[in-house]
């Protein structure tokens, strides 16, 4: 389409956008009509009076290929390849799956024209904007979708925005929904209709009310009273995006700071190097508290909590970690404490000043050994408690398995280092021969494997 | 419209996942590499819209590569931010020197890396190499289907 110039422009308040495209119709105009209310923007494209095409710039376009996957119509490597080749581009998602014959060309005009419909609904509701047609020199293409009926959109639209005007229990075209964390019950015992099936499985993907009814070609008031449905049975809860958005980047930037506390000191020696496992371990332990003590699901949504409760909170939640993982480390017995919703590691810092030689080896590889659990069942607690199995979660899980892989490779070359130094302690006692005692070190960590070298 | 694309070069899995993570959910499509010579290959492959360049890489490091890169008329005004955890002067001015667009000191803060990110994507050379590729993108599918 090349562009002729303006041809029709207005307000909102003295021709509605109905009123305007049944004018378009009428006129069998070709060309684009721009509409904007606020920060709310369209641009609908005619062809001879009728509806080709709708854009929604600004708004994220729905994700299809990840939808269709979790809807079991694209297998998850064909889902990839989609993905990698369709872009964001619902379009483009669209041709590919009719190219691969995996969808029927009436499907994807029926997806279009879904699209146009329900966009549509939602921007036939503004009363103050503008909008502006453009004429344009049509260049058809041999790939492009059927065109629609005006008068056939507009009334499907009104009949979608006239069924949202009831209450559907303060769910709205955005209202993202997520899997419960936990759902104790039989999922098949609950006589669920095909649309709801369809959004619960969905709901695992967290996209937006309106994107979900696209995917499910379903009307969004249809789609809210089946969410609403999921919500009552317990097996979905609604997302605050706000909330998971600042809970999100709460995570990221403790794992960037501690992955970064990792990196640091190379190239210092053994006694060091454990040194800033334990400091970037115990902070980042006191980073997920701190971040718990924000995002716990039993302290949210209860305004400002005192903050004495959300230390008993904290206490109670993680005390009790520490306190079984201290018996299989008892050299860190008082060492390393919970204290005030903190853990308190210091200690272990300062351990030099009162033991010496092999047996402070010991304490700090005792030290790195409990911290490195302890983490690992924080962040599980933490994980659970507050984003459970959704997508998000399992990204972050994902990103945390990175994270411990860095922190488990830093464990394996200090293992390596220190039986190296081990090695030659050892020779050089067995040289001065049984005058005196063994080194603990060595009979304990590497005399097993030595033995069985030598035997 | 076509995502743009960022290539995030660091030897950590971490970093890589965590700005991953983090500029995807702005619809920004990320393709990472681990090493130098990763890096480059991707650079050609993929021809990012921008480079997150890490300096201390295994096989190349982030300085050398930046040069390389700089060297390549088409690449002269791709955005290249270094991140690094050296925050001295000297880095920085050897970071400027090779050719890099900006410097940030590691760790990071997740708005700070989307808003620094967002600001050098939003430039008239980067949304024409991005329409560019667009339009690249809908040849090949014409060609496929007809």
């Amino acid at each position: 389409m090349e562009p002729q110039g303006r041809v029709l422009d207005g307000n909102l308040e003295t021709l509605g956008l109905q009123s305007t495209l049944k004018m378009l119709a009428l006129g069998g105009k070709t060309g684009v009509l721009y509409v904007t209310s606020g920060s709310e923007r369209l641009a609908i494209r005619l062809r001879s009076g009728n509806l080709l095409d709708l854009d929604e710039p600004g708004v994220p376009p729905p994700d299809l290929p990840e939808m269709f996957r979790l809807l079991g119509y694209v297998p998850r490597p064909q889902a990839a390849e989609l993905r990698r080749l369709a872009g964001s581009s619902p379009r483009a998602a669209l041709d590919i799956l009719v190219q691969w014959q995996l969808l029927p060309p009436s499907e994807a005009q029926k997806y279009l024209e879904f699209h146009i419909i329900q966009s549509l609904s939602r921007a036939i509701r503004w009363e103050r904007g503008r909008f502006e047609f453009q004429a344009v020199v049509d260049n058809p293409h041999p790939n492009e979708p059927q065109p629609l009926n005006v008068d056939h959109a507009l009334l499907e639209a009104m009949r979608i925005a006239d069924e949202w005007d009831r209450s559907h229990g303060g769910l709205t075209r955005n209202t993202v929904a997520r899997w419960m964390r936990e759902f104790t019950g039989d999922v098949a015992q609950l006589n669920l209709s095909q649309h709801e099936i369809g959004v619960l499985c969905l709901s695992n993907g967290q996209f937006p009310l309106h994107h979900v009814a696209l995917a499910l070609l379903a009307p969004e008031p249809v789609v809210a009273e089946k969410m609403k449905r999921l919500l009552d049975l317990g097996l979905i809860e609604v997302v605050d995006e706000r909330l998971q958005l600042d809970l999100e980047r709460s995570l990221i930037d403790l794992l960037t700071r501690s992955q970064h506390q990792l990196a640091q000191d190379g190239r210092a020696n053994p006694e060091q190097r454990m040194l800033t496992l334990v400091r970037t371990m115990g902070t980042c332990i006191n980073g997920l508290l701190a971040h718990h003590a924000q995002f716990a699901r039993g302290l949210r949504g209860r305004g400002e909590v005192a903050q004495p409760e959300i230390l008993r909170y904290l206490d109670d939640a993680f005390a009790p970690l520490l306190a079984q993982l201290q018996r299989d480390y008892p050299r860190m017995d008082e060492v390393i404490r919970f204290l005030n919703g903190q853990l308190v590691f210091d200690d272990v810092l300062s351990l030099d000043r009162v033991v010496r030689g092999a047996e402070l080896g010991e304490c700090y590889w005792d030290a790195v050994g409990l911290l490195s659990n302890l983490m690992q069942l924080v962040f599980d607690r933490v994980l659970t408690d507050e984003i459970g199995g959704s997508r998000p979660g399992r990204q972050f899980e994902d990103l945390w398995n990175d994270f411990t892989r860095e922190v488990e490779a830093e464990i394996t070359r200090l293992t390596h280092l220190r039986a190296q130094a081990k090695v030659p302690a050892g020779r050089a006692a067995a040289r001065a021969g049984a005058s005196g005692p063994p080194d603990p070190a060595f009979a304990y960590d590497v005399a097993p494997d030595a033995r069985r070298r030598f035997s | 419209m076509e995502e743009p694309v960022v290539l995030v070069v660091d030897d950590s899995p971490t970093v890589r996942k965590i700005v991953q993570l983090t500029l995807q959910r702005e619809r920004i499509h990320v393709v990472t590499a681990g090493d130098g010579l990763s890096a480059l290959a991707a650079v050609a492959d993929e021809q990012p819209d921008l480079i997150l360049l890490d300096i201390m890489l295994p096989k190349m490091d982030g300085y050398n590569i930046c040069q390389v890169v700089r060297r390549n008329l088409a690449y002269r005004d791709l955005p290249i931010i270094m991140l690094s955890g050296k925050d001295g002067l000297f880095d920085k001015m050897r970071g400027k020197l090779a050719g890099s667009t900006e410097y940030m000191t590691k760790p990071f803060d997740s708005a700070e890396l989307v808003q620094t990110v967002r600001r050098h994507l939003d430039t008239a050379a980067v949304r024409e190499r991005a329409a560019q590729r667009a339009a690249r993108h809908q040849q090949r599918l014409w060609r496929r289907a007809y």
